[in-house]
């Protein structure tokens, strides 16, 4: 008998738990199925066949002043403007091609999936219970947009050669600033290429090193600068440079990160779109947008002299949130900046930046493209520019990578180096 | 010697055309798939003492020629070998231009200064060998130890020359490069520790001072050319060396250095009979160069609440030797004397309120500085180098401002420096970079001091308006 009331005991479990188990799963299929699909391409289904079919009116097309009001609506207002106004902004043409999917390195792909639905954001834009992958494949705030594109670490390691020229449109010349050459290494948070997910010794718990290295013009030559961020997300970034006049090392301040660089009119911060701590902006996903971007374009493209942007570009249509970063610091240099961010590679094609009094002060575009990487293909910018809207002036950078993902000492990334390295 | 000048200004011209004629927006030149780099300028300075004297006016129309290279001999993860060198020669032409600089000083002093001697042409040649966590740098270099600007604590290896426009230069452009051997090594110990020493075998150079009646010659000649010919040659009765460690914990860069010395300044040997027997006869070395030690430190730090950095240096000299005299003058005794000296000071860049927002929001690099130092129980008649004139402790501030106009392309700079007995400079200058190559500096020299033997006093009479132009490529 006590056998027999046991077996009951036992079915009214079964029946129950998979009553409760067939509940769970009506209720909580999204996040399921979400993880199953991710990475999602930017168009799919019924929106790629209506992109599909609006590229075949303009993939190979020229666009210039005669024809862009035509495709204005893929276009940020302030780039639409330039091309719009060749008589001051001199004359600039792209052309369009088919959007192609990028899909995240496997590496990218399998830590994301792994810490799925563990990383959150607090109320101070702190990044908590984070490894490695994007934090949050699917950002429902600003803040978690934010995130995302300052997780991801484009092969983990590598290195850079950037030429830049400034260019006066007013007076239609243009001066050499400098080259640089660039190193980028993640110590955690890597997801491409061993050791995953951290360096097993990381003692002072650095996030990435980056190293600026001055080689022209003659009068920075030799300066390297040197900024590390942290694990702990709370914790600000430091920096430290090499003066090669004095022969000695300099703390930064994070407050020169707002100043230009070497005189360019881009900021240490802009480096990227946002190179400074999540932390010191608060952010407001404001929606998406259909934008002609540059993600496809590897093309070596030196700036036509005295005009202030390139001319060649090749973009294609890709859906982008766009977010507000609003500077906590009242004294920053910039009192917001709107991006678009590529939700696909987690660049940020395009920003405009607002000067203190709120107008519209300068806007920064940037082209990237696919390279084989040591952990796959990764996306890597090839190009960039910061135009001056107010002073009719840009800043024109194109960059090319020497290396990515192959290993860096980790002994380059520390103030004591910079003293051995220079001269 | 005309010979050799003619050659000179050849080779420069040979290197201005190429210059000109592959003159690219790329500066620098890289060869052997990027092994090998070479850079480097042309340079004129050219300085007009505005006050009036029958000392003359150009005191400066120096033209400098100087190349950089580097060369990666061998690299791979593990062991790298790679060479750096420096080449620099100028030609001081003011002793040319102006007839009364010219009959100033003494014509037979004027090859000591108007042009680079012998083996300082070849400024500086070394060979960097790394391997893992240890580095190695042989060769002739210059070494920095401290953290201050506009004057020296903790850097005292490398001597500095002081003939040609005082400390008012570049350290870069004035430290005088010694031969000797430099190793790091970076320990598995926490904090970043690392180790680094010098070793200076053999090689010695004081502190030069350009003769009298130059416009930055502080002493009398015969005296000039005593303190010259007792500058010991070289041997290892020379040698120098030094142990520094540096780590960085929580955010603090400290560094604690030991260096034995021999000062770059003389001070008169204790013997009377010596020396006056020196100063008739001659042939005698009646200035020696003293033995000391050094400890001391160095930190810095940055301050989020206040956007600045804070750093700061402390030397305590043990055992400097210092002349004591009774009455001022001969004979002269010798005491130790313990020195402690400090510095603290400030980085900040600055939004200042209109000016930033005109300047299209380009922070003004703000820098200050404040050094003390002290004689720790003073010798009874104690000499004093003239930096401290009479007193057992100096205070000197010094104030930094830069920023930049126009994308860079006007850079002002200031630095003014107080010291509290009444003697200090100001210097502004204004920088224009025009195109890829081509730089222009208009600056002055404002120079003050209660009393011509002390501080830059000495040099009261010098105010000036210079002038550099420079071709870099």
């Amino acid at each position: 008998m006590r056998n027999k009331i046991k077996d009951m005991n036992g079915f009214n479990l079964l029946i129950r738990g998979t009553l409760f188990l067939s509940l769970f799963f009506v209720v909580c299929p999204p996040a399921w199925a979400v993880e199953m699909n991710w990475p999602t391409p930017c168009y799919q289904d019924k929106k790629l066949d209506e992109v599909s079919a609006w590229e075949k009116n303009w993939v190979g097309k020229n666009i210039d002043s005669s024809n862009v009001d035509e495709v204005k609506d893929f276009l940020p207002e302030t780039l639409y403007d330039r091309i719009k106004n060749p008589d001051k902004w001199g004359a600039v043409s792209f052309t369009i091609i088919p959007y192609q999917e990028i899909k995240p390195t496997d590496g990218l792909i399998n830590a994301t999936k792994k810490h799925w639905g563990k990383p959150r954001v607090d109320d101070n834009e702190i990044l908590h219970d984070w490894i490695n992958g994007i934090p949050f494949p699917i950002p429902k705030t600003g803040t978690e947009v934010a995130w995302n594109f300052d997780c991801i670490t484009h092969g983990d390691t590598e290195l850079i050669t950037n030429r830049a020229w400034l260019i006066n449109g007013k007076r239609k010349s243009e001066r050499f600033l400098g080259r640089v050459k660039l190193w980028r290494m993640y110590f955690s948070g890597r997801t491409d290429v061993e050791p995953i997910p951290e360096f097993p010794k990381n003692p002072k718990g650095y996030r990435r090193g980056l190293i600026f290295y001055f080689v022209d013009p003659r009068d920075m030559r030799g300066v390297r600068n040197l900024s590390v961020r942290y694990k702990d997300t709370n914790k600000e970034d430091s920096s430290w440079a090499f003066v090669p006049a004095l022969r000695r090392v300099r703390r930064m301040s994070t407050a020169q990160r707002g100043d230009s660089v070497g005189g360019g009119d881009n900021t240490w911060d802009d480096t990227w779109g946002w190179d400074g701590h999540i932390k010191r902006n608060e952010y407001r996903l404001i929606k998406t947008q259909e934008v002609l971007m540059g993600r496809h374009s590897d093309k070596k493209l030196p700036p036509t002299k005295g005009n202030i942007d390139y001319s060649g570009i090749q973009r294609e249509r890709i859906n982008c949130y766009v977010v507000e970063f609003i500077s906590k610091d009242p004294g920053y240099v910039y009192s917001k900046r709107i991006c678009w961010i590529d939700p696909e590679t987690w660049r940020m094609p395009f920003e405009d930046q607002y000067d203190q009094q709120g107008r519209l002060w300068k806007t920064t575009e940037f082209t990237a493209a696919p390279v084989q990487a040591k952990g796959g293909m990764v996306t890597t910018v090839f190009s960039s520019n910061t135009v001056d809207l107010q002073r009719v002036h840009s800043t024109p950078a194109i960059g090319y990578p020497q290396f990515i993902g192959d290993e860096i000492p980790q002994g380059y990334f520390t103030a004591d180096y910079l003293v051995r390295l220079g001269h | 010697m005309k010979k050799l000048r003619t050659k000179f200004f050849l080779l420069i011209t040979s290197v201005f055309l190429i210059s000109l004629l592959t003159g690219s927006e790329a500066l620098s030149k890289e060869y052997l798939d990027g092994k090998l780099d070479v850079s480097g300028y042309l340079e004129n300075f050219t300085s007009y003492r505005v006050t009036t004297n029958r000392r003359g006016h150009i005191t400066n129309c120096r033209n400098t020629f100087y190349l950089e290279a580097g060369y990666k001999l061998l690299q791979n993860p593990n062991f790298s070998v790679e060479l750096y060198t420096i080449v620099r020669n100028f030609y001081e032409s003011a002793f040319d231009i102006d007839s009364h600089y010219n009959n100033a000083s003494n014509r037979k002093d004027h090859n000591r200064i108007r042009t680079e001697n012998g083996n300082d042409r070849l400024r500086e040649l070394y060979a960097d060998i790394s391997s893992g966590p240890f580095q190695l740098r042989i060769g002739k270099q210059v070494a920095t130890w401290g953290e201050a600007d506009g004057f020296r604590m903790a850097d005292i290896i490398n001597p500095l020359d002081l003939t040609w426009h005082w400390t008012f230069e570049a350290w870069e452009d004035i430290t005088i490069p010694i031969w000797m051997i430099r190793g790091w090594y970076k320990t598995p110990l926490p904090y970043d520790l690392s180790v680094e020493f010098i070793v200076i075998p053999n090689d010695f150079e004081p502190t030069r001072y350009a003769p009298e009646g130059t416009a930055w010659g502080p002493f009398p000649r015969q005296f000039w050319l005593n303190v010259k010919s007792s500058r010991p040659g070289n041997s290892s009765d020379n040698l120098e060396f030094g142990v520094r460690l540096r780590a960085e914990i929580n955010g603090w860069d400290v560094t604690l250095y030991n260096f034995y010395t021999r000062n770059d300044d003389p001070i008169f040997t204790d013997n009377a009979a010596k020396l006056l027997k020196g100063i008739l006869v001659g042939g005698e070395d009646y200035f020696d160069y003293k033995r000391y030690n050094v400890v001391g430190g160095t930190f810095n730090v940055y301050f989020d609440k206040i956007k600045s950095v804070i750093r700061g240096e402390c030397g305590y000299n043990i055992d400097q030797k210092f002349n004591v005299s009774s009455t001022g003058g001969p004979p002269f005794g010798i005491r130790g004397q313990d020195v402690f000296s400090y510095m603290i000071g400030f980085d900040r860049p600055t939004m200042i309120p209109y000016l930033s927002r005109w300047n299209y929001y380009r922070s003004y690099f703000i820098s200050m500085q404040m050094f003390q130092k002290y004689f720790i129980h003073p010798s009874r008649g104690l000499i004093r180098s003239p930096d401290m004139g009479k007193d057992d402790s100096q205070t000197i501030f010094t104030l930094i401002v830069e920023t930049g106009f126009f994308h860079d392309a006007i850079v002002p700079n200031m630095l003014v420096a107080y010291n509290t007995s009444g003697w200090g400079f100001f210097l502004p200058s204004i920088k224009y970079k025009y195109g890829h190559h081509w730089r222009f500096i208009l600056g002055a020299d404002i120079v003050w001091g209660n009393s011509r033997n002390e501080g830059t006093g000495m040099f009261k009479d010098n105010d000036a308006v210079t002038f550099k132009v420079r071709y870099e490529f």
